[in-house]
C-alpha cells in the first residue's frame, strides 16, 4: 500500500533534514560548553592540608608497647540549654549535636564488588575474601588511634618476657559474646589461632604470623603437618590471660595483633567460620551484629550487650555494591566515599560543596613502584638500572599527572612511617639526565627496547608509566612498551620461576606499622619475599633488625638497610598515595577530627573496622540533610 | 521428527562435551588461581593446602572428568568464591537475571514489532526514518556506554532515578527502570528492523493483493494474512534473544551490580572460581542447544512448507 503524497519525503530530503538538524545540535552542544561552577584556579581550603603532614614519628615504636591509658569514648555532657536527650537503642547516650536516633544510619558503599567480596565477615576468616562490612563483629587483641598508636582491644595491657619469646595479653572481662554464651576468653583467641594454622582451613595470610613477620612459635610445621594445629605456641594461664610464644624475638608482636580478630571458639567448632556471615547463627562481641549478609545488602545493626565504650552510636550500617562509590556520593545515597582517579578528582575539587568534603589521608603508607629483575639482562647490570633510576621526574608527576591523589616518592618509607628517612635519601635517586646518560655509557648495555608491565590496580599507571617510557624513550633511545595484567595474572608471572616480569610497577602498602613489614617486602624470592633482587647485606640487616629492642639502634638498621636499597637502583621509587576521601559535613565523632599527629581530619585507615575506636564513636550530626535511609 | 530429535541429542551431547573441555582448559591454562598472592607471596605448604582444598592438586583431566561426572547428576560443585554449591548460588541469583530479563522482554517485544509494523505501514514517511534511525541506534550503542551516561544522567544529575542499589530479592520500580529499559533497547532495535523489513517483503506479495482486492479490510490483511507470514524471521531472533535474557547480562548487571548469573559469572572468572565458571557455561550451552532445537520445531509449526532435515 502506498502512501499519501503529501506525508511522503524522498530519501535526499530526509537526510538533508537529518544532517541540518545533527549540525545545529553540535553548535548548540559547543556553545554550551560553559561549566556550571566556577573553575577553582587554586586548591579549595579543604584540599590544602598538606597530604605530607603524616605522622611525624620516624622512630620505630617501642618493642614492648605498653598502651597509655586511653580514656574510653563518652559522648559530651549536654548543657541545660542543649537539644533534648536521645539515647540509642543500646542506651548510649547521643551527643548534643547529633541527629536524632533514627537519623544514625551510616550508608556506606561497599567495596567495589570483586571477586569473592562478600564471602567472609571476619579477618582471621579471610584476608581476600571479606566482605563489605568486615571486621565490626569483635575486638582485636590491640587497636590503632588515628595517630596510629597502639590502643586496647580485647586485651587491656600486654607485656613481653625478658628472652622476647613470649608475649602475655591480659583480656578484658566485660567483653561479652552476643549469644549469651559468655565473655571473650584466652580459649576464643587459641581456637582463633589454632584455625588459621590448621592445614584443613588453608587460610590466605599465613605468611603474616609466619617466619619473618610475626614468626609465630610453631606455625610453619603445623601448617606443613607435622605438627597438629593445638601444639602451636598459643596457650593461657588463666581464661582471660593469653600467652603468644614467638620462635624469635618479635618486638613489633603486638602490632600484628590489630588483625587477630577472635572467633567464639564453640560456634567455631561446632560449624566453622561460616557461623559468622549467616544472620540467624552468628555471634559478635564487637559494636555491630550482622543482620543480613547478602551480596545486595550487607547490613549490620548496633550490638546492645558491648560496654559502652565499645557500644557505637550507630543504629546500624547498610553497605550496598553501588556500580561507583564517588558517583553514589554524588547522587547523595553513602555518606562517604574514596576518591579512586584523576577524572573524579577534577570533578570533586571544582565543585564547591565536593571539595568542602574532601579529607586527605595518609591510608595504609602505601608506595608505588618501579622494579626491575636483577637476574636477568640487561637488568642485572647495576650502572643500567641506574641510568634508568635517574629519568623519573617525579616532581613532573605530582604536578602533572598524581596531583593531590599521590606525591612523589624518594623513599619506600613514607614520611611518618617508623624508620622513614625521606630526606635523607632523596638525592640518591634524583631525576638527573646527565647522569642517567653517563650510568648508561657506563654499563655497556645497547638495547633497542624494554617492556614495562603495570600491575592494573591504580588508576595512574598508565598515564605514570607513558611518562617514564617517554623519558626513556628521549633520553636513552631505548622504546618501551607498556603492557598491563590483572592483578591474578600479575601476581602469577611476577612469582613464576623465573619471573616473568622483568620490568614492572607495583605498590604496597603496610599490614602493621613497623619497619620489618614494609621492607620485608624485598627480602627478595630466596627468603619468601616477590622480587628477584637477592641482596645478602640487606637480608643480614633486617635479620638483625628485626629482634632488636633499642630503638635507636633498630631504626639505624632499618635505614642503613633502605638506604642500601635505594643505592642499588633495583626499585625506582615512583609516588606515596595520599588517598582523598570525602566524608558527608554531618558525620561526626573523635575519629572525623584531626589527631595530634596524624594532623588529617577524617576518618583514617583502617577506617569502617573495629580495629580503629572510632567506629563506635562516630555519629550522625544534627546538621544532616535529606537522606533517602533504605 | 523422532529421528531428528534423536540426531540432534546426540549432537548436543557432543557439544557439551566439547565446550566443557575446551572451557575447563582455558581456565586451567590461565594464569593464578582461586588464591591471592597480590601482598606477599603464599609460602610452599599454605598454598598446597589451599591447592587440596579446592581439589586443584590433580592432573587436570583428572578435575575435568570429575567435575563432569557429577555434573551429570546435578552436582555443580562447590563455589571457591562463596563456599556455596552452585546450584544454591544458581537459584539465588538467577531469579534476578530472569526478573530484569523478562520485564526488558515484556516491553521490548511488543514495542519493536509494533513500531516495526508502523514503519513498513508509513514507509518512506517521517514516521518510517525516525522509527528506523531510533532503531539503528538503540541496536548499534554498547551497552556499557548507555549505563555509563544514563547513571550519570537520570541518578546523579537529575536525580530522578536511584543510582543503582539493587538492595533487596524484590527491587522497588523505580530502580528497575533504567536497567529493563537499556537491556531491553538492543532487542527493540534489532526487532523493529527485521519486522519492518519483513512486513514489506510480505505486504508486496500476491496474495496480499488478492485480498486486498477481494474487498478485505485493512486489519484483517495487516493482522491475518501478512502477520502470520511476517513471523517466521522473527521467531529466528525471538528464541536466542530468550536465551540472552536466560543467561543473564553480563554488562547490565555488571553495570548496575545487579546480582544476577552475568556478573557473577564474570567475576567468577576474576576470581578463577572453576565450579561456577563451568556451571554457567554448561548451563548456557544447554539453553542455546534446547532454543536452536526449539526453533527449528517452531519453523515447522509456523510455515508447513518448511519440514526438518
Amino acid at each position: 500500500m502506498s502512501s499519501s503524497k503529501k506525508s511522503t519525503l524522498s530519501r535526499r530530503q530526509m537526510l538533508t533534514v537529518m544532517g541540518a538538524t545533527g549540525a545545529a545540535a553540535a553548535l548548540v552542544a559547543c556553545g554550551a560548553a560553559t561549566p556550571t561552577a566556577a573553575p577553582a584556579t587554586a586548591v579549595p581550603a579543604a584540599t590544602a592540608v598538606p597530604p605530607t603532614a603524616a605522622p611525624a614519628a620516624t622512630a620505630v615504636p617501642k618493642p614492648t608497647d605498653a598502651p597509655t591509658a586511653v580514656p574510653p569514648t563518652t559522648a559530651p555532657a549536654a548543657t541545660a540549654t542543649a537539644a533534648p536527650k536521645m539515647v540509642t537503642s543500646g542506651g548510649k547516650q547521643l551527643p548534643a549535636d547529633a541527629a536524632s536516633a533514627d537519623q544514625q544510619v551510616l550508608l556506606y558503599a561497599g567495596a567495589v564488588p570483586g571477586p569473592g567480596q562478600g564471602v567472609d565477615a571476619q579477618i582471621t576468616a579471610s584476608v581476600y575474601a571479606r566482605g563489605g562490612l568486615a571486621d565490626l563483629y569483635s575486638l582485636p587483641l590491640n587497636r590503632l588511634s588515628h595517630d596510629f598508636d597502639m590502643v586496647p582491644g580485647s586485651a587491656t595491657e600486654w607485656k613481653v618476657s625478658d628472652d622476647g619469646l613470649k608475649w602475655t595479653f591480659t583480656l578484658r572481662k566485660d567483653l561479652p559474646w552476643s549469644d549469651g554464651s559468655g565473655m571473650v576468653t584466652a580459649d576464643d583467641f587459641i581456637a582463633t589461632f589454632q584455625h588459621i594454622a590448621d592445614p584443613k582451613t588453608a587460610y590466605d595470610f599465613t605468611w603474616y604470623w609466619d617466619t619473618g613477620n610475626g614468626n609465630l612459635k610453631g606455625l610453619g610445621e603445623a601448617l606443613k603437618g607435622t605438627i597438629t594445629p593445638d601444639k602451636i605456641g598459643v596457650s593461657k594461664t588463666d581464661d582471660f590471660t593469653l600467652v603468644v610464644e614467638t620462635s624469635v624475638p618479635t618486638p613489633y608482636l603486638p602490632r600484628l595483633c590489630i588483625y587477630m580478630n577472635p572467633f567464639n571458639a564453640k560456634a567455631l567448632k561446632a560449624s566453622g567460620p561460616k557461623y559468622m556471615n549467616d544472620p540467624k547463627t552468628t555471634i559478635s562481641s564487637g559494636p555491630f551484629v550482622i543482620t543480613s549478609w547478602d551480596p545486595t545488602r550487607w547490613e549490620a545493626t548496633a550490638n546492645t550487650k558491648v560496654p559502652d565504650d565499645v557500644k557505637p552510636f550507630f543504629e546500624r550500617i547498610l553497605s550496598v555494591p553501588y556500580p561507583n562509590g564517588f558517583q553514589a556520593y554524588q547522587a547523595g545515597q553513602i555518606d562517604m566515599s574514596a576518591i579512586g582517579n584523576a577524572a573524579d578528582l577534577q570533578t570533586a575539587i571544582t565543585d564547591p560543596v565536593l571539595a568542602a568534603d574532601i579529607r586527605p589521608d595518609v591510608g595504609d603508607f602505601r608506595t608505588d613502584y618501579f622494579f626491575f629483575d636483577t637476574t636477568v639482562a640487561p637488568f642485572d647490570n647495576a650502572k643500567f638500572r641506574e641510568a634508568l633510576g635517574h629519568l623519573l621526574d617525579r616532581e613532573a608527576i605530582g604536578k602533572n599527572i598524581s596531583k593531590l591523589l599521590a606525591r612523589p616518592a624518594y623513599s619506600f618509607l613514607a614520611a611518618g612511617f617508623p624508620a622513614a628517612n625521606p630526606e635523607g635519601l632523596r638525592d640518591i635517586q634524583s631525576f638527573d639526565v646527565e647522569k642517567a646518560k653517563k650510568a648508561y655509557a657506563d654499563s655497556g648495555v645497547k638495547i633497542d627496547k624494554l617492556t614495562l608491565t603495570y600491575r592494573d590496580d591504580y588508576a595512574l599507571y598508565e598515564a605514570i608509566s607513558a611518562f617514564y617510557a617517554d623519558s626513556i624513550k628521549t633520553n636513552l633511545g631505548i622504546s618501551v612498551e607498556i603492557k598491563k595484567l590483572p592483578v591474578k595474572d600479575y601476581s602469577a608471572a611476577l612469582l613464576a620461576k623465573p619471573s616473568q616480569i622483568p620490568f614492572g610497577a607495583i605498590s604496597y602498602g603496610m599490614d602493621y606499622l613497623d619497619p620489618s613489614n614494609m621492607l620485608g617486602v624485598f627480602v627478595g624470592n630466596k627468603k619468601g619475599g616477590r622480587h628477584t633482587w637477592n641482596d645478602t647485606a640487606y637480608q643480614d640487616l633486617l635479620a638483625k633488625a628485626g629482634p632488636m629492642t633499642d630503638i635507636a639502634a633498630r631504626t639505624a638498621l632499618y635505614q642503613q638497610a633502605e638506604k642500601l636499597m635505594t643505592e642499588s637502583f633495583a626499585f625506582v621509587w615512583m609516588v606515596t598515595r595520599t588517598p582523598l576521601n570525602l566524608l558527608k559535613p554531618y558525620m561526626k565523632g573523635e575519629g572525623t577530627l584531626p589527631g595530634k599527629v596524624n594532623k588529617n581530619p577524617g576518618i583514617a585507615w583502617p577506617q569502617l573496622s573495629a580495629m580503629t575506636p572510632y567506629v563506635s564513636s562516630t555519629y550522625i550530626g544534627n546538621n544532616v540533610t535529606k537522606r533517602t535511609i533504605p | 521428527m523422532a529421528r531428528y530429535l534423536l540426531v540432534r541429542f546426540f549432537g548436543f551431547i557432543f557439544v557439551i562435551v566439547t565446550v566443557s573441555f575446551i572451557t575447563f582448559f582455558l581456565m586451567w591454562s590461565t594464569p593464578g588461581g582461586p588464591f591471592d598472592e597480590s601482598k606477599m607471596p603464599l609460602e610452599g605448604a599454605a598454598k598446597a593446602n589451599i591447592l587440596k582444598k579446592y581439589g586443584l592438586d590433580q592432573p587436570f583431566y583428572v578435575q575435568w572428568f570429575k567435575y563432569m561426572v557429577n555434573a551429570v547428576q546435578g552436582d555443580f560443585g562447590t563455589s571457591f568464591q562463596y563456599q556455596t554449591p552452585v546450584k544454591d548460588l544458581f537459584l539465588k541469583f538467577w531469579p534476578n537475571s530472569l526478573l530484569l530479563g523478562v520485564l526488558s522482554l515484556a516491553w521490548s517485544f511488543p514495542v519493536g514489532i509494533i513500531i516495526g509494523v508502523i514503519a513498513a505501514l508509513k514507509r518512506n514517511t517521517v514516521i518510517d526514518y525516525f522509527i528506523t534511525t531510533f532503531a539503528l541506534v538503540t541496536s548499534s550503542l554498547p551497552q556499557f556506554a548507555v549505563i555509563f551516561f544514563a547513571l550519570a544522567i537520570f541518578a546523579v544529575w537529575l536525580k530522578v532515578v536511584p543510582y543503582g542499589g539493587w538492595i533487596d530479592r524484590t527491587p522497588d520500580l523505580k530502580v528497575l527502570i533504567l536497567p529493563v529499559l537499556i537491556f531491553g533497547m538492543g532487542t527493540v532495535g534489532s526487532l523493529a528492523r527485521y519486522t519492518r523489513s519483513g512486513m514489506l517483503d510480505v505486504l508486496g506479495q500476491d496474495y496480499i493483493r488478492t485480498a486486498r482486492a477481494k474487498g478485505a479490510k485493512r486489519s484483517v490483511v495487516i493482522f491475518k494474512h501478512a502477520m502470520r507470514n511476517m513471523l517466521v524471521p522473527i521467531v529466528t531472533i525471538f528464541l536466542p534473544t530468550v536465551t540472552n535474557i536466560l543467561s543473564g547480562s553480563i554488562y547490565v548487571e555488571l553495570g548496575f551490580v545487579i546480582p544476577g548469573v552475568g556478573r557473577f559469572f564474570l567475576l567468577s572468572i576474576f576470581a578463577r572460581d572453576y565450579p561456577m565458571i563451568m556451571a554457567t557455561v554448561l548451563i548456557a550451552a544447554t539453553i542455546l542447544s534446547v532454543t536452536y532445537l526449539l526453533t527449528d520445531v517452531a519453523y515447522t509449526l509456523l510455515d508447513p512448507r518448511i519440514r526438518l532435515a
